[in-house]
């Protein structure tokens, strides 16, 4: 190993993840390299400190259980009470000697008993049902599959591949008043989306703006404090402004309420129908991995790579969605003033023009590798004749890129079978430029 | 996966309650160990304290079903985070509206150093830390948590549903944002 090792394999070999081989070449190079023994060395200062963190602040400044541990084995008695235990059946004898010679006979793959075959069908369920329970990683969303990492956004937001906002019928704007006045008016609500915009609420926090009962109301559920603080800051000198900001109410649902629809599976359910439903398709992103791998120069370019393209999806997405929410809340404009209509597409445009930077980077470093993995594509911009429209094509195609970026990259497990990712990932980058063009075209007029 | 090994329903028939006894002398006995750090790590995704120690006890009970029915687990912590991750998760999605569980840690913070001073230096010390932890993304803060506990990178994958090297990304990136804090 000549050249220093990257940071993430250093990790990965004093947490003991490397493979022998591998390993001694670290171990190698640390041993003659002062400079990359430091960084080790830094390395397990912070890693002591997660250890101190979680002995002082984890294991004692978190409170202690409420109650008395339940006493297990009463509960294991339950358990096997409740499991139907087997009656003295003199078949059963039979049943089971026969079984003791079959397999003393060599068949016994044939004849593996009920048990064996039940918990080896309940493996290969359990796999396929860890392979589509990821959308339980991200706690600030309601069904993530994604494993990129996005700023905190309301509880609509999903990272499944289709993200579904309720559907605005596309009822004209709502009539815009000249000057302010003592009821707010579409100008207000447009001055308040400016002052958030100013301050990047608009970009994750869980913040609503609505117009009702003659005020813009700004609501926030859930709110870091230290950012509501910033947040009424800038609104303080608006007038006609209601600020509702609350932590979720405690409201349990009863015990035995039945899981959401989607919600994975308890672990010890049994094993759905589709179970053996293969969760891979044949194009399976490993292989790809180990294409960019060769490609690339081995595992931390690739590593460097994914690091670089989950933050180009953060900012992408979250622009992405402020852009939507601004189409969707106005899907028109043609009966606003010049000055609200200006204030829109101005913050419009901002979200566009910060688009640009990531989907830039994507250009310029993910399009010669995917073109190196034999990509080939030729999409082009959707039919969209107004700039909500077009925002909309812009949301679907930075999601595309999201999507299908961590699947290639190994950053979300593979659901379903693409018949070529590099390709679909190309075109979902070119669909993307020219959506953006489209949409500033149409956001000029 | 070896699940009931040829014969075991002969022997398993013939000294069922040994067998039972000995499987739940097992699994209490990990109970005890793990518990507490099943419980702390619900604890960090925000469940409210009864009902974290609600769940550990479903976990291990889980567990015991799981062994009892002849899953084949190859490192008990391992599984028992991965559910406990789910069912913890799950417990927060059916009870979406209510607030997470975040205690103000800070206040809590005892220094065991005798020197006044540096005791009030070592709990400014960790609650930075504790704030830098805090800012973390939600999925570094599963991994780091997670790899805090003992579980290798591929089992911190499965229980998050990721790739090992998405895990290692993951921890690189928060290591490196903790290590910006303790040199400042």
């Amino acid at each position: 190993m000549s050249n220093h090792p990257e940071q993430s394999l250093l990790l990965r070999y004093i947490d003991g993840e490397l493979p022998g081989r591998k390993s001694r070449a670290v171990q190698r190079h640390l041993e003659a390299c002062w400079e990359c023994r430091t960084e080790v060395e830094e390395l397990q200062k912070t890693v002591a400190e997660c250890v101190r963190y979680r002995k002082q602040i984890l294991a004692e400044a978190f409170p202690a259980p409420p109650r008395e541990w339940r006493d297990i084995y009463r509960e294991f008695d339950r358990i096997d009470a409740q499991t139907p235990r087997r009656a003295f059946i003199p078949w059963r004898w039979g049943l089971a000697v026969a079984t003791a010679a079959l397999a003393v006979a060599g068949v016994a793959p044939y004849a593996a008993p009920y048990a064996a075959r039940y918990a080896a069908k309940y493996a290969a369920y359990h796999k396929v049902h860890e392979a589509a329970s990821v959308n339980i990683g991200d706690t600030n969303s309601a069904a993530s599959s994604k494993i990129t990492e996005p700023p905190v956004r309301s509880s609509t937001e999903s990272g499944a591949v289709s993200v579904e906002v309720p559907p605005r019928s596309a009822v004209p704007s709502r009539p815009a008043a000249i000057v302010p006045g003592p009821t707010a008016s579409i100008s207000d609500e447009l001055l308040v989306m400016s002052v958030l915009h100013g301050i990047e609420a608009d970009l994750g926090d869980p913040v609503q703006v609505s117009l009702s009962d003659g005020r813009v109301q700004v609501s926030g559920v859930g709110v870091a404090p230290e950012r509501k603080r910033k947040i009424l800051a800038a609104l303080e000198p608006l007038p006609n402004v209601a600020r509702n900001f609350s932590d979720p109410p405690l409201m349990p649902l009863p015990k035995d309420a039945p899981l959401p629809k989607d919600a994975p599976l308890p672990s010890d359910a049994p094993p759905p129908n589709n179970a053996a439903q293969p969760a891979v398709a044949s194009s399976a992103p490993g292989a790809y991995q180990s294409r960019l791998e060769a490609q690339l120069g081995g595992r931390g370019p690739v590593d460097r790579l994914t690091a670089q393209v989950l933050n180009w999806n953060e900012s992408a997405m979250a622009h992405a969605y402020a852009l939507r929410l601004l189409a969707q809340k106005f899907p028109a404009d043609d009966s606003m003033n010049e000055q609200d209509r200006a204030t829109l597409r101005g913050l419009a445009r901002d979200h566009l023009v910060a688009l640009a930077a990531p989907l830039a980077d994507f250009e310029r470093v993910l399009v010669p590798v995917l073109t190196g993995l034999g990509a080939a594509s030729s999409r082009t911009a959707g039919a969209a004749d107004t700039w909500q429209g077009a925002a909309e094509q812009v949301f679907q195609a930075s999601r595309r890129i999201e999507v299908l970026s961590s699947l290639l990259l190994g950053v979300t497990p593979a659901r379903g079978g693409y018949a070529d990712l590099p390709s679909e990932l190309l075109g979902a980058v070119n669909e993307l430029r020219a959506d953006l063009d489209q949409n500033q075209r149409l956001l000029g007029r | 996966m070896p699940g009931f090994p040829i014969g075991d329903e002969l022997v398993g028939f013939l000294r069922p309650d040994r067998h039972v006894s000995e499987l739940q002398d097992r699994v209490a006995k990990f109970f005890e160990e793990s518990r507490d750090d099943v419980y702390r790590y619900l604890l960090t995704l925000g469940l409210h304290p009864p009902r974290a120690q609600e769940a550990v006890q479903e976990v291990f009970l889980r567990l015991y079903t799981a062994l009892k029915k002849g899953e084949d687990i190859q490192s008990l912590r391992g599984w028992v985070f991965r559910v406990a991750h789910n069912h913890g998760l799950r417990l927060r999605e059916r009870q979406a509206s209510e607030s997470p569980f975040g205690p103000a840690l800070e206040m809590r913070l005892a220094s065991k150093a005798d020197d006044p001073e540096r005791a009030l230096l070592e709990r400014e010390r960790m609650a930075q830390f504790h704030r830098a932890v805090e800012g973390l993304s939600e999925q570094q803060k599963r991994c780091l948590f997670l790899r805090m506990e003992g579980l290798r990178y591929p089992e911190i994958g499965a229980a998050l549903g990721i790739s090992a090297s998405a895990v290692g990304e993951f921890l690189r990136r928060a290591i490196l944002r903790l290590k910006k804090v303790r040199d400042e």
